[in-house]
């Protein structure tokens, strides 16, 4: 099935930015200035959307992890429902913010990379719907007018090995384990012989929005915060913890890592929250003790963690208090309180696992998690086009 | 065989009537015993021993209060045990209110009787509680000693003096306001930080310093410990460098930059220093923070440890 969409004409490109300015979501946009011969643009089909982000590398080059996100946007198309309505969506959203790299951003096509996630792969391997993936790069081939793209899946190792290889500095490659919450699973995992070939994966089939899901089941009639933070410990404590336990306990992580890096929205909302001043930086180092108490003040005191209530408790007259004021209203619009607490709870019970006596880990989250995959992609592609 | 079974019970029947006469007159003779014993009451009915009983018992009670009064110092200085105390103390302002009750109507005789016995009770408990004072008392002057002792040598929760000296030879260009300083103590037995400095470097890596903002690609800096302490020393200097501005220098590597608590509010901090120091030991040690644009101005470097200020540092850039 190969659709052919005419998005060359000045009318396409005003119905795709009026289609996708509704729909655009940046966890991490802060810096729009896009120039240079050092940037790169990474497009993926996600499960629930297209992604792109536009990179410029800096200083000592990706081989450091020196990148800078541009632009990090998406457009929502839910393209794994397989629909015909979902398949034209997303075609229409993928070849748009090709697009928009392409002609607006002038990122010239060998700098830009499309992939589809290791999500979407899943499930349209479960759902025996691979054909669609193909249809999907061929139409979009068709589209852009560039028979020879190269437009693949990338499996869930790739993902996340990428994803470290990406996001981590090489200073910390070796020591650091990377997890990467998602709303509906959890991924990561570390190199564990000193080399970037052999990747010790780690999976959870919890995220922050099956957590969510599964306390809400256990509601019955009473739809009281009290019972939702009762059931959702009951959730976190009964079949998480279980598998929790056994994921990390199987990974050898503990004993490997001096570093355990998060991702996922998740991760970018309580460290937006907990570290306000540092809403700028990419990375927080966090304080295991500092996101007990924000999932304490989310639950007693939701109103503390507004962006008035913040931005009133900072004193330091040198920080950007409306920059770090529309980060936080970005984070409470995102994740409303019961999505705040159930990812909270799923990352604390993670924490805890890490959080020893004796040995204590150094944790950090990381804000630009999703495109951190796109920086190791891009070094990986620019070796293999030499 | 039936007359067999009637001369039986007939001679138990008897010998049951023997054993009630036997209880009967025992009951008897104890009871007229018993009303013998007012007789001794006549001493207690004697207006002048009951007095002299009563003044007795008023002393042995003022006594009791004064070895009571004399246990204040305890609850107001025992501070884990205070509650205990506090609790045997009431028990004891009850103990007392029921004796001037009781003392209160001498010519109730065993008002006096129980008065005595309160009296004896709460003389034991002001025993007991005097004892408990030594104890603490002596258990406090242990503590003391130790937690002096432990001042000489803990670390790092102590304040840490900075050596004064480091201050005139530093090598850097720019003023360096001194550090909280506590003239009254002395290096030994302390973990010392002295020569702080602040450098800016042309390159990425390698060792051309420069003055100029636009070359300058990375601060970086120095500071000396002195391990002073009786023991092996290990810590975190959070370094955190003011641009001109006034906003925190971040390492372009975001992963060195976080926030720590200081006595002034949270801080960003540039950069954190990890160290090991041995017992006697004095090392130097070296941080860097990239930076993608330097401007010119001044940029002021400060070093906390536990949340306090340290050591300061400046460089001027053009």
């Amino acid at each position: 099935m190969l659709t052919r969409i005419p998005l060359r004409t000045p009318l396409s490109i005003l119905f795709f930015v009026a289609f996708s300015s509704v729909q655009l979501f940046a966890q991490t946009s802060l810096r729009i200035k896009i120039k240079g011969v050092n940037t790169y643009a990474g497009i993926e089909v996600g499960s629930k959307g297209v992604k792109m982000s536009v990179i410029e590398v800096t200083g000592s080059g990706l081989k450091n992890g020196n990148f800078k996100i541009l632009k990090d946007t998406s457009v929502n198309t839910d393209f794994i429902t397989f629909s015909k309505e979902s398949f034209r969506n997303t075609l229409l959203g993928l070849t748009g913010l090709y697009e928009t790299a392409n002609k607006q951003y002038q990122i010239p096509e060998n700098r830009i990379f499309v992939v589809f996630s290791s999500g979407v792969k899943a499930v349209a391997d479960r759902e025996n719907k691979v054909s669609m993936i193909g249809n999907m790069a061929d139409s979009f081939r068709l589209a852009i007018n560039e028979p020879n793209r190269k437009v693949e899946p990338i499996d869930v190792i790739d993902e996340a090995r990428l994803s470290h290889l990406g996001i981590v500095p090489s200073s910390k490659r070796y020591t650091t384990f990377l997890i990467d919450i998602g709303s509906g699973n959890t991924k990561g995992g570390y190199f564990p012989s000193g080399n970037t070939k052999d990747f010790s994966l780690f999976q959870l089939t919890w995220g922050t929005k099956s957590i969510s899901n599964a306390t809400e089941k256990r509601l019955d009639d009473d739809k009281t915060l009290v019972n939702f933070s009762r059931q959702m410990q009951r959730v976190l404590a009964g079949p998480a913890e279980e598998e929790i336990t056994y994921a990390v306990n199987v990974s050898n992580a503990y004993n490997m890592s001096d570093n355990i890096a998060f991702s996922g929205g998740i991760a970018w909302a309580a460290s937006t929250l907990i570290y306000p001043e540092l809403a700028e930086n990419p990375v927080v180092p966090v304080i295991y003790d500092d996101v007990v108490k924000l999932s304490e003040k989310i639950y007693k005191n939701y109103l503390s963690v507004s962006d008035s209530a913040i931005v009133k408790g900072l004193s330091d007259p040198s920080l950007d208090k409306k920059m770090i004021g529309n980060e936080i209203r970005k984070v409470n619009k995102v994740f409303d309180q019961r999505a705040l607490m159930s990812g909270i709870g799923l990352l604390l019970k993670i924490m805890r696992q890490f959080e020893g006596v004796h040995e204590k880990k150094q944790f950090y989250f990381v804000k630009n998690g999703q495109v951190g995959w796109i920086s190791a992609y891009v070094s990986q592609a620019i070796a293999e086009q030499k | 065989m039936r007359d067999s079974k009637s001369i039986l019970l007939l001679i138990v029947s008897m010998l049951l009537i023997v054993v009630s006469l036997f209880l009967l007159w025992t009951w008897g003779y104890n009871k007229g015993k018993q009303n013998t014993k007012p007789g001794t009451a006549v001493i207690s009915d004697s207006t002048t021993a009951k007095l002299l009983s009563v003044d007795s018992l008023n002393d042995l009670y003022n006594d009791a209060l004064n070895n009571l009064n004399s246990l204040d110092l305890v609850i107001s200085r025992a501070d884990s045990v205070k509650l205990d105390i506090t609790f045997k103390l009431e028990e004891m302002n009850r103990l007392r209110d029921d004796i001037t009750a009781l003392l209160a109507n001498p010519q109730n005789p065993d008002g006096l009787r129980i008065a005595q016995q309160k009296i004896q009770e709460l003389q034991r408990r002001v025993d007991e509680l005097k004892k408990q004072n030594i104890a603490i008392q002596r258990e406090n002057k242990r503590l003391a000693e130790l937690l002096r002792q432990l001042a000489a040598i803990s670390y790092p929760s102590d304040p840490v003096v900075v050596n004064p000296d480091a201050y005139s030879d530093s090598s850097n260009t720019a003023t360096i306001p001194l550090p909280q300083i506590d003239p009254n103590s002395k290096p030994e037995g302390m973990m010392t930080f002295s020569s702080p400095s602040l450098t800016a470097f042309s390159e990425e890596t390698g060792s051309t310093e420069t003055s100029i903002s636009t070359e300058a690609m990375r601060m970086a800096g120095s500071f000396e410990i002195q391990n002073n302490l009786s023991k092996d020393a290990s810590g975190e200097i959070m370094v955190v460098i003011l641009q001109p501005d006034g906003k925190v220098l971040k390492s372009a590597s975001s992963w060195d930059t976080g926030t720590f608590e200081t006595e002034e509010g949270r801080k960003i901090y540039s950069y954190k220093v990890k160290f090991n120091c041995y017992r006697g030991e004095s090392r130097v040690l070296n941080f860097e923070v990239p930076a993608d644009l330097l401007t010119a101005g001044n940029y002021t470097m400060n070093l906390y440890q536990n949340g306090k200020k340290i050591a300061s540092a400046s460089k001027s850039l053009q």
